[in-house]
C-alpha cells in the first residue's frame, strides 16, 4: 500500500472496528452509575489527598539536632530532573510537529540514573550523585542546519550499563538525530555506526539519518539514492552495539520503500 | 423528533429537541460509531465503551449540550469529548487504572471480538502512530470528516491536518508492509 491509498485505509478501518457491535446500555444506568463513581471519585480523592499530606509531613520535616527542621528525601524518591534542567539552560521544546521532548529520563541502568536535556546548542548529560542531579557533560549538537526546535528521547542500554540518548531537531522540514553514549574512557560522545548495508548512510549518521527508538530498539531510515534519492529505494536498518567494535552494527537492513 | 442525515453517521437530532431528548438520541444513534471510533483512538480496544459511556456522563453532568453555541453541533461536541477522553487515557491510563466499567459484563463486547480487533493488522499500525497522526487518520478515514472539521476537532491547522494525515499514511503503509 502506499500513502496514497486512501480509500483502501477506509476500507481497511472500517472492516477492522466494523466487528465492534456493543450493544448500548439503558442511557439512565450509565448516567446513573456515573454520578455515583464520580461520588465514589470525590471520597477517594479527599482520603488520598488526605493521606497524602499526613504522609509529606511525616517524611518531609524531621527535628534536626539544633531544633530547627532540615529536609529529607526518601530512597525511592528520584530528584525531579525538569527543575534542575530550567535552571541550566534547558530549553522547552514548543510547537513540536511530532513531540518532541527536551528533556528525557531518569534512565535508571546498573550504572546508576542518568537523564540528558537540551539548551540552545547541546545536550547535556546528568546522573543522580548522591541523590542530587550533577552535569557530567555537555556535547555539542553538531553540525547541520540552523533548528528551531531540539530535542532528546532515551536510546538503548549499552551491555555495560551505560544509557543512550537520542538528540534531535526540527527546522522547517528538515530534521536531524544522534545518539549519543559514554565511551570506555568516560567521555561523552556521539555513537559511531558501522556500514549501512545497502542503504546509503552518507558520511555521518548521526547529523543526517533518522535515528529513532522502535520499542526497545534503535532503528533508522536511509535511502539509497540510487538512481537517485527520489526513485531511491528505503530501507529500515535495525542497530545493535557491538561491544568489540566500540560502534552500532546494522542488525537487519530491509527494504520498506519501493 | 426531527432528524436531519449526515452522510454514513447516519442521523442527528436537531436543534428543536430538548437537551435531553437530544443526548439521548445521539447516545442511541451513534453509540456504536464513537465506540468504533475511540477503539481506533486508543491502545486498547477494552477501554472504548468506557471512554464512550464517560463522554456521554461527562456531558450529561454539566449540562453543557445547552450552552452550545450552535445546537446542531452536539454530535461533534461529543466526538470532541471522546477524543480529549482518549487522549487522557492515553496520557495516564485513566480508564483501566482507575474507572471501573461502568456498565455490567453481560452487555460490554465479548472479549472474542476485541480480540478479533486487537489482531488485525491495521489496528496493530494504527497503534503504532504517534498520537496526532493516528487521530487525524482515524477522524479522516474512519470518522469521514473533512479536513477542516478534523482540524476543528484536534485544535490545530487545517495545514497540520494534511501534513499528520499525510505523514500518518505514510506510516501506517510501513508498519502494515513490515507486519505482511
Amino acid at each position: 500500500m502506499n500513502a496514497l491509498d486512501e480509500a483502501r485505509v477506509r476500507s481497511e478501518l472500517h472492516q477492522a472496528v466494523d466487528v465492534l457491535d456493543p450493544l448500548p446500555p439503558p442511557f439512565a444506568a450509565v448516567i446513573a452509575k456515573g454520578r455515583r463513581r464520580r461520588r465514589t471519585r470525590l471520597v477517594v480523592g479527599g482520603l488520598t489527598l488526605a493521606a497524602a499530606a499526613a504522609a509529606a509531613v511525616v517524611a518531609v520535616v524531621v527535628i534536626a539536632p539544633g531544633g530547627g527542621t532540615q529536609t529529607v528525601r526518601t530512597a525511592s524518591q528520584p530528584p525531579a530532573l525538569r527543575p534542575y534542567a530550567r535552571q541550566n539552560g534547558g530549553v522547552p521544546v514548543k510547537h513540536s510537529k511530532e513531540s518532541l521532548d527536551w528533556v528525557a529520563g531518569p534512565v535508571t541502568t546498573p550504572a546508576g540514573r542518568y537523564g540528558a536535556f537540551v539548551t540552545k546548542r547541546d545536550l547535556v548529560l546528568v546522573k543522580v550523585v548522591k541523590g542530587r542531579w550533577q552535569t557530567e557533560a555537555k556535547v555539542a549538537l553538531g553540525e547541520g542546519p540552523p533548528t528551531l526546535r531540539l530535542g532528546v528521547q532515551a536510546g538503548p542500554t549499552l551491555p555495560s550499563g551505560i544509557p543512550t540518548f537520542i538528540s534531535r531537531g526540527e527546522g522547517g522540514d528538515v530534521s536531524y538525530y544522534g545518539a549519543v553514549a559514554t565511551d570506555l574512557g568516560g567521555r561523552w560522545q556521539y555513537a559511531r555506526f558501522g556500514s549501512c548495508g545497502k542503504a546509503d548512510c552518507g558520511n555521518n549518521i548521526n547529523e543526517a539519518s533518522y535515528l529513532r527508538m522502535a520499542g526497545s530498539r534503535l532503528v533508522s531510515e536511509q535511502n539509497d539514492c540510487s538512481p537517485y534519492c527520489a526513485a531511491g529505494t528505503e530501507y529500515r536498518i535495525r542497530w545493535q552495539w557491538d561491544e568489540s567494535k566500540q560502534r552500532f552494527e546494522a542488525a537487519s537492513v530491509t527494504a520498506i520503500k519501493p | 423528533m426531527t432528524v436531519v442525515q449526515t452522510g454514513e453517521w447516519g442521523q442527528v437530532p436537531t436543534s428543536s429537541t430538548t437537551e435531553g431528548d437530544q443526548l439521548t438520541s445521539i447516545y442511541v444513534l451513534h453509540y456504536r460509531s464513537l465506540v468504533r471510533l475511540a477503539a481506533l483512538l486508543l491502545d486498547e480496544t477494552a477501554a472504548a465503551e468506557d471512554v464512550v459511556q464517560e463522554a456521554f456522563v461527562k456531558v450529561a453532568a454539566g449540562g453543557r449540550l445547552a450552552r452550545l453555541r450552535d445546537p446542531d453541533a452536539a454530535l461533534a461536541y461529543i466526538r470532541t469529548t471522546v477524543l480529549n477522553l482518549a487522549r487522557s487515557s492515553l496520557r495516564r491510563r485513566l480508564v483501566a487504572a482507575r474507572y471501573a466499567p461502568l456498565v455490567h459484563g453481560r452487555d460490554r463486547v465479548d472479549d472474542a471480538t476485541i480480540a478479533a480487533v486487537d489482531r488485525a493488522a491495521v489496528v496493530a499500525a494504527m497503534r503504532q502512530l504517534p498520537r496526532r497522526q493516528r487521530e487525524a487518520v482515524a477522524l479522516r478515514y474512519y470518522a469521514d470528516l473533512t479536513e477542516a472539521q478534523t482540524a476543528d476537532l484536534m485544535g490545530v491547522s487545517t495545514g497540520a491536518v494534511k501534513s499528520y494525515t499525510s505523514r500518518g499514511l505514510g506510516r501506517l503503509a510501513e508498519h502494515l508492509e513490515a507486519s505482511r
